[in-house]
């Protein structure tokens, strides 16, 4: 039997369709025009509502606005500078307490916009009955589209569960609970949870509601994410949870991390009046037409939808149906008790404010709310201050001083002018996780003579991965020049570099690759002493990124292989790691390479971050990266800029310990950054376990960046974040100024060392014994003990490459055999052999030693010809170099031509036939050139992020094209579904025999055109040809087929192109 | 917003030096409406708006300029009047070169974003549409004392007013507004828009008593005290500072505030001192701060002769505000740079005829990173003038009620107050230039407010 056969066997053993069709009910078909009620929004004390729930100026700008607007989250850059909720001393919501997951190596993150056919934000209300059982019951529910509701829906949710109603069903039996209370918030809560319990229990109850609206002078709402929480939490235990759907009236709801902390401790839906209510008022100010004011409100609908999706892809999870309930977050800061019995299963770090504590919170919001009963205000809200700084409003670490301070010293070098910077931020109060620890040495102060030099330290600072693209040339050359002239590492971040500059002073020593693999060739592999692999980045851990056309200029459409204006995406992940064996594999390519460099593996601080990174030391990282959440970004979501990613201290702290606990420690470096700028901050990372440190926005600072958050928008006014030519000449930044200020930073770490007692930086490694908590009452409300924790064993890296289990003994002898044509170009072998599937990685070896020569230009076309036969392991031909040609008679595993950027690859079968796999998943990822052509079929993902590589396969699986920004694809048969999802670039001719191709396009970005019509002579002439080579190559019966019918089967073919792209670049030649 | 890039900074429009000089009207236009929603449009919108904390009253000037270029008008007038008690006034009179458009981002090679001017123009077109700024009348039992309508007094009066507490306005001049109304010279600031002020205050319920010295046989402290729950002092710094050189008191030699305050009644028709005529007479202005520039382009209005400042630094060393300087040279004032007054030189009826002079020159700098000035030996010139005026500053005055009710000043007769604004006498507040010395308006009307603000919460708590 096969697959289909039994899918009908299954779908028709009952009478389904029948069940659903009486006993489900789809709101939306209640719904005429959804939003075309508003009489919900009318509130009479918005104002005090609006001052309770923390709506601002700001809020009502950075937030609503573009969501009005453009249906879209608000999308800011650079990092979040500001204390987490829990050591603020200003109003933050209750959702500011969690921090989303993210998956990072253990498994992919989503991209929710470009697979959205695998996402669904379906949502069910009704009893949960044993999915053992079948029977008819089981259809009876209601069912909705999305979690959020509008009135309309609301009301009629409402209708089912209300006896005094017509509609009135039992299943749907419904009752209001308020969450207002007066004082003694835990005692309140437990009030209404029994309440909710009883009713469930005795009444029938089976839709809670719980409504924060009505408060008062007296009353105040509980945090709604709370209540939620530890309904959930009891009526689990109470072992009724199955029966009842929790719904949320709660004016908290505002963004979408609001909105995902209610559906992730168990709310079914979540009916966000306020938020509702705010926009009518703001379209009502602005004179709006109801029609207007309908859009505005779906926009608003819309862009919270899209963020729930897109929180619930980052950590993989693509229905919310899975992630419902599922405690996916870190809470920072509260008590032990509260996370137990409201937010079980999330993991409690720091464990901190009580109940008490948050009520004292709440109380202080409340009065402040009340407050314009006292003074009346001209303008009602408070102003805001979280996303950006505003005076005596929330801590900002990059405040307007700061930064003034910091362009003074690098330009005075002066110890006095850098004094007063270390002054300001070590003096800033316990803002930072840091902030609550003082140095105290067992050992008396020595001299400063006797600590090591400033070069010894200097070798330990790095600048943060920054693409060139994300930041002006000038500033990645200044960055890469300075950090090279004082002995440290910059990071190119991930977009290519110019080749004149690798072998100069302003090579970037750290070279990443990221999930887009822009630029990413064998020659800036080589030119390497250090290569990054992002796995996570602190802004947006689990998110991938776009490059907008208009910031494509052509000096980074050369570095990426594109053509100037073109969109790029990354995705969110790397499509060659959705394991810790794939990143194993990853790192081996990388090693094979460049063997010469260090290979890192970049990870963003978050509880679980320990085992992952044992996992990381195992796959032969020599270096891991802890990130934290604070970092910056080019462009992010807000959300995920502030709410994503925990501070740098709880991840390295963790990752050290969980290394030593393994005995692994001594085999890898560890680094951290996140808003390290002083000698105390390096000191402080040392301290907690970290080796060297990286300076992101610092640096950015120094060159004259002045913390404008506007790098998303390409208007840079100092130069720093822009390709634009004009701003550019405004540019301030010298190498300079980079090297006064990383002296005095180095200067202000010996000091401390001097101060300490210590002569090396090496020997307070790991030495969080030297660190304790202040004596204070504020402190003293957190237990900071499992960052502090200390475990006996090494603290540093023993030096040592952490070489692979694998040498590749394989490659290495055939090197010895080729290598008379690298040393002699005009040579050419030919070698005959066998390789089974324990050879991984072939050709990568020779490609590097050729890059390392020739760069990529690489030798001339055949000059090293293989002819091997058998299985080959993973990654065949990764990274392939030009003048290398690969025949395979037999089959391949994954990652065929990863990063290929020249040469060619052959595969053919022994034996052909119709559907049958001759090369795994995901080939020519990231391909930057070269060719390859297959007799067969090949996996999923085919050609994702391809920018330059022409092939020929007779079949792929799902998702093929993704992301492709070049190059040319033949595919003589079917392919899965989602077909060039979010392609910007590049061609693809379909063989679509079965007519089914358009719809498993995804027509978002591309569109599918027929070649027999006569203006597509170019294309059709261009294909023929490339069927000829495929051909000779491969001797493909299929494409033997075609060639012969040519004229008949040319009806069936599909040229896909982006929508964008009218000039189709089809070089005649490279179809030969 | 950030279209900085295609938008040009330009200034409001001035009126002609030869129209402007021949009457004290403001010389600088309102900005119109397409210019303001354009020139606002610039606006970068920084992650760190050092614009607005440079500004001593933190006014919320991104808000608003996004407000004014999304044409929000009502929204950008409250956001502009929440922080700022008359932001039309400090609109027209503060130095934003040093402030708000001197740390403004786009000051470093595109030009700043006219600040001051779309300030003006939020308020004087919200006016002109009939918006005012609002407050809820008398609403409690608390009533609160405020010495000085300066613009501190009126800043604290107006933050009180709005929560509803009862304010008595104490001045001894004439009319309301301090240096506002008796300083600062007509062709800057409208003496219109201080009393359209005064006047909504006093629809607010303020009880303003002018011609009142308090502290005097008429009134003293205590019986204002007795009869209020707090007192705000905000007395200004009105004793000017002199040069200690020979003949400083002869006839012809004038003060700064003197003067301008003279001229300043004679053109409210008010009585006035006719010894401060200067129509025909030769001025010499003496000081290169903001004041010095009203004294010289006032001699001019009056039909001076000659006018010319003689200032002890250099020109890129002058305290004012750049834009005041050049406005004065547009209008004629003549300017010597380093030299510094030796002696008054004066007839035999004991009247002006000259000033005799040093030269200097800039030396090292000092512990406030200004370079100190030293005179160059023999280099003395005579400067012949009918009138002399000293622009030097001012310190403040201490009234004897201070001392009286033990109200302690420090050594340079400033009042000295706690981080409430709480002077040394419980229930008694201070702010402004007799708290700090010497200011700008601005930080006046800071100290005005934030006091309300600490006198609100231990009234109202």
């Amino acid at each position: 039997m096969k697959d289909d056969d039994i899918n009908d066997y299954i779908k028709s053993s009952n009478t389904y369709t029948e069940w659903l069709n009486k006993g489900l009910v789809y709101l939306q078909e209640f719904v005429d025009i959804p939003f075309s009620k508003t009489t919900d929004y009318v509130r009479e004390n918005l104002e005090i509502e609006q001052r309770y729930f923390n709506i601002t100026q700001e809020v009502k700008n950075m937030v609503l606005e573009p969501m009005m607007k453009d249906g879209k989250e608000g999308v800011g850059s650079m990092g979040d500078d500001t204390p987490m909720a829990a050591f603020s001393q200003t109003q933050r919501n209750f959702s500011d307490y969690f921090k989303q997951k993210f998956a990072q190596v253990t498994n992919p993150p989503i991209d929710p916009i470009r697979e959205k056919v695998v996402m669904s934000l379906n949502t069910n209300f009704g009893i949960i009955r044993n999915i053992l059982e079948e029977g008819e019951e089981h259809a009876l529910c209601i069912k909705t589209i999305s979690p959020l509701l509008m009135q309309e829906k609301y009301e009629i949710i409402d209708s089912f569960g209300d006896a005094s109603k017509p509609r009135y069903k039992e299943e749907y039996k419904n009752r209001y609970f308020s969450t207002l209370f007066e004082d003694n918030l835990k005692g309140s809560l437990e009030d209404l949870v029994y309440d909710i319990v009883q009713s469930v229990k005795e009444e029938g109850v089976r839709i809670v509601f719980l409504d924060d609206r009505g408060m008062n002078k007296k009353q105040k709402p509980m945090p709604m994410t709370m209540v939620i929480g530890r309904v959930n939490q009891v009526l689990l235990d109470e072992g009724v949870r199955s029966l009842v759907s929790i719904v949320a009236i709660s004016g908290e709801a505002l963004d979408a991390h609001s909105c995902a902390t209610m559906v992730g401790f168990g709310a079914s839906a979540i009916y966000p009046y306020l938020l509702y209510a705010t926009v009518l008022d703001e379209c009502k100010k602005s004179e709006m037409s109801a029609y207007e004011t309908k859009t505005k409100l779906k926009n608003v609908s819309h862009a919270i939808n899209q963020g729930l999706l897109k929180i619930m892809s980052k950590m993989g999870i693509a229905t919310i149906a899975s992630y419902r309930n599922s405690a996916l977050f870190d809470v920072l800061g509260l008590s032990s008790e509260i996370v137990k019995e409201c937010f079980n299963g999330a993991i409690s770090m720091i464990p901190g404010l009580g109940y008490s504590d948050i009520e004292e919170r709440l109380s202080n919001n409340h009065a402040k709310a009340y407050d314009l009963n006292i003074n009346k205000k001209l303008f009602p809200l408070e102003i805001g201050g979280f996303y950006k700084y505003i005076e005596g409003q929330e801590f900002h670490d990059y405040h307007p001083h700061i930064v003034h301070a910091i362009h003074k010293a690098v330009v005075t070098a002066e110890k006095k002018d850098f004094a007063e910077f270390t002054k300001m931020v070590n003096n800033r109060g316990f803002k930072m996780i840091r902030d609550f620890f003082e140095l105290k040495s067992d050992r008396e102060p020595i001299a400063l003579e006797k600590v090591e030099s400033k070069e010894a330290i200097f070798k330990r600072f790095a600048t943060a991965a920054m693409s060139l693209g994300s930041i002006s040339p000038e500033a990645h050359e200044a960055l890469g020049e300075a950090m090279n002239k004082i002995g440290g590492m910059s990071n190119s971040g991930e977009g290519g570099e110019a080749p004149e500059r690798l072998k100069t002073h302003k090579n970037s020593k750290i070279k990443q690759i990221a999930s887009g693999r822009f630029g990413v060739t064998p020659e800036y592999l080589r030119s390497a002493t250090e290569i990054q692999i992002k796995v996570a980045q602190g802004a947006k851990p689990g998110e991938g990124g776009q490059l907008p056309g208009h910031k494509v200029t052509p000096l980074i459409a050369t570095l990426r292989y594109t053509i100037p204006g073109v969109t790029l995406i990354s995705p969110p992940p790397h499509h060659d790691i959705y394991s810790i064996e794939d990143l194993a594999q990853l790192i081996f390519d990388m090693k094979q390479i460049n063997p010469d460099a260090i290979i890192t593996v970049k990870l963003v601080s978050t509880a679980g971050v320990g085992t992952i990174a044992a996992g990381v030391a195992k796959a032969y990282a020599d270096k891991i990266i802890i990130s934290g959440g604070d970092g910056g970004t080019g462009a992010a979501p807000l959300t995920s800029i502030k709410f994503a990613g925990n501070p740098w201290e709880l991840g390295l702290s963790e990752a050290h310990n969980a290394l030593k606990a393994n005995h692994l420690r001594d085999s890898v470096h560890l680094q951290t950054d996140g808003g390290l700028k002083t000698g105390l901050d390096v000191i402080k990372a040392a301290l907690l376990g970290a080796e060297s440190y990286a300076f992101g926005t610092l640096s950015l600072t120094i060159i004259g960046c002045k913390v404008l958050r506007v790098c998303h928008l390409n208007r840079c006014s100092v130069g720093v974040a822009t390709q634009d030519e004009k701003l550019r000449e405004h540019f301030v930044g010298t190498v300079d100024k980079l090297v006064n200020f990383f002296t005095l930073l180095a200067e202000d770490v010996r000091e401390i060392l001097a101060h300490l007692g210590y002569e090396r930086l090496e020997d307070i490694i790991g030495r969080s014994d030297l660190l304790h908590v202040i004596e204070d009452s504020f402190a003293k409300k957190f237990d900071f003990s499992s960052v502090l924790m200390r475990l006996e064993g090494p603290n540093t890296h023993n030096g040592k490459a952490n070489e692979p289990f694998d040498k590749n003994e394989f490659e290495k002898e055939i090197l010895k055999e080729v290598y008379k044509v690298i040393e002699n170009p005009d040579e050419k072998i030919v070698l005959h052999k066998s390789i089974c599937n324990t050879n991984r990685s072939f050709g990568t070896l020779i490609s590097g030693e050729i890059a390392k020569y020739y760069g990529n230009k690489g030798l001339k076309d055949e000059s090293i010809v293989f002819r091997l036969n058998g299985v080959a392991g993973q990654s065949l031909g990764a990274f392939l170099a030009n003048g290398i040609s690969i025949n395979l008679k037999g089959t391949a595993n994954d990652y065929v031509g990863k990063g290929m950027n020249g040469g060619k690859i052959v595969i053919a079968p022994k034996y052909q036939g119709r559907g049958y796999s001759c090369a795994g998943n995901t080939c020519l990822y990231g391909a930057t050139g070269g060719k390859l052509f297959v007799a067969g079929n090949v996996g999923e993902r085919f050609c994702v992020r391809n920018s330059g590589a022409t092939a020929v396969v007779e079949g792929t699986g799902d998702h093929a094209c993704e992301y492709m920004t070049g190059g040319v694809v033949a595919i003589l048969g079917s392919t899965g579904v989602n077909f060039g999802a979010g392609m910007t670039g590049g061609v693809a001719f379909i063989y679509d025999e079965n007519r089914d191709f358009i719809d498993k396009l995804n027509q978002e970005l591309v569109v599918a055109e027929r070649i027999d019509t006569d203006d597509m002579d170019e294309a059709r002439h261009f294909l023929k040809r490339l069927l000829r080579t495929h051909v000779n190559e491969t001797v493909s019966f299929k494409a033997t087929h075609i060639l012969e019918n040519f004229r008949d089967v040319l009806r069936d073919f599909w040229m896909v192109r982006p929508k964008d792209m009218t000039n189709v670049p089809l070089n005649p030649a490279q179809g030969d | 917003m950030q279209n900085f890039i295609n938008e040009e900074r330009i200034e409001p429009r001035k009126r002609s030096t030869s129209d402007r000089v021949r009457d004290f009207k403001e010389i600088y236009e309102v900005m119109g409406r397409e210019d303001a929603r354009e020139q606002a449009d610039r606006c970068v919108q920084c992650g760190d708006p050092f614009c607005h904390s440079k500004c001593p009253l933190h006014n919320y000037i991104p808000f608003w300029l996004k407000a004014t270029s999304g044409m929000k008008k009502e929204l950008a007038f409250n956001l502009s009047n929440e922080t700022n008690p008359f932001p039309e006034i400090t609109g027209r009179i503060c130095p934003q070169d040093r402030l708000c458009e001197g740390d403004c981002t786009l000051n470093d090679g595109y030009g700043a974003i006219t600040i001051g001017s779309i300030e003006t123009f939020i308020s004087e077109d919200g006016f002109k549409r009939g918006l005012k700024p609002s407050f809820p009348g008398i609403t409690t039992k608390k009533k609160v004392a405020v010495i000085g309508a300066g613009p501190a007094g009126l800043a604290c009066a107006t933050y009180l007013l709005r929560a509803g507490i009862a304010v008595s306005l104490y001045d001894k001049q004439n009319r309301a507004g301090g240096l506002l109304t008796y300083g600062i010279p007509g062709f800057k600031l409208d003496k219109e828009v201080v009393a359209r002020r005064v006047k909504w205050l006093e629809e607010a319920g303020l009880s303003l008593h002018v011609n009142t010295h308090v502290g005097s046989k008429e009134l003293s402290f205590d019986e204002v005290a007795h009869s209020h729950d707090a007192i705000f002092l905000g007395i200004g710094a009105e004793s000017p500072r002199k040069a200690n050189i020979a003949n400083e008191n002869a006839e012809g030699v004038f003060l700064a505030i003197d003067f301008l305050r003279s001229i300043q009644k004679k053109l409210f028709n008010e009585a006035y001192d006719k010894k401060f005529e200067v129509k025909g007479k030769n001025v010499v202005v003496i000081g290169g701060g903001d004041t010095a520039m009203d004294c010289l382009r006032t001699s001019i209005r009056e039909g001076a002769k000659s006018v010319t400042c003689l200032y002890r630094r250099d020109k890129y060393n002058m305290p004012g505000s750049k834009k005041e300087f050049k406005n004065a040279i547009e209008e004629g004032a003549e300017f010597v740079y380093n030299v510094t007054p030796k002696e008054i030189l004066v007839n035999s009826d004991g009247a002006v005829v000259g000033i005799d002079m040093h030269k200097t020159i800039l030396g090292a700098k000092d512990a406030s990173c200004r370079q100190c000035v030293e005179i160059v030996k023999g280099g003395d010139f005579r400067v012949d003038a009918d009138v002399i005026i000293f622009a030097l500053g001012f310190s403040p005055s201490v009234p004897t009620f201070l001392a009286e009710n033990g109200i302690e000043v420090n050594k340079s007769g400033c009042i000295v107050v706690n981080h409430e604004y709480q002077t040394t006498k419980s229930g008694v507040y201070a702010g402004g230039d007799c708290k700090r010395g010497s200011d700008l308006v601005v930080t006046a009307a800071k100290e005005g407010k934030e006091a309300a603000m600490h006198i609100i919460k231990k009234l109202l708590g």
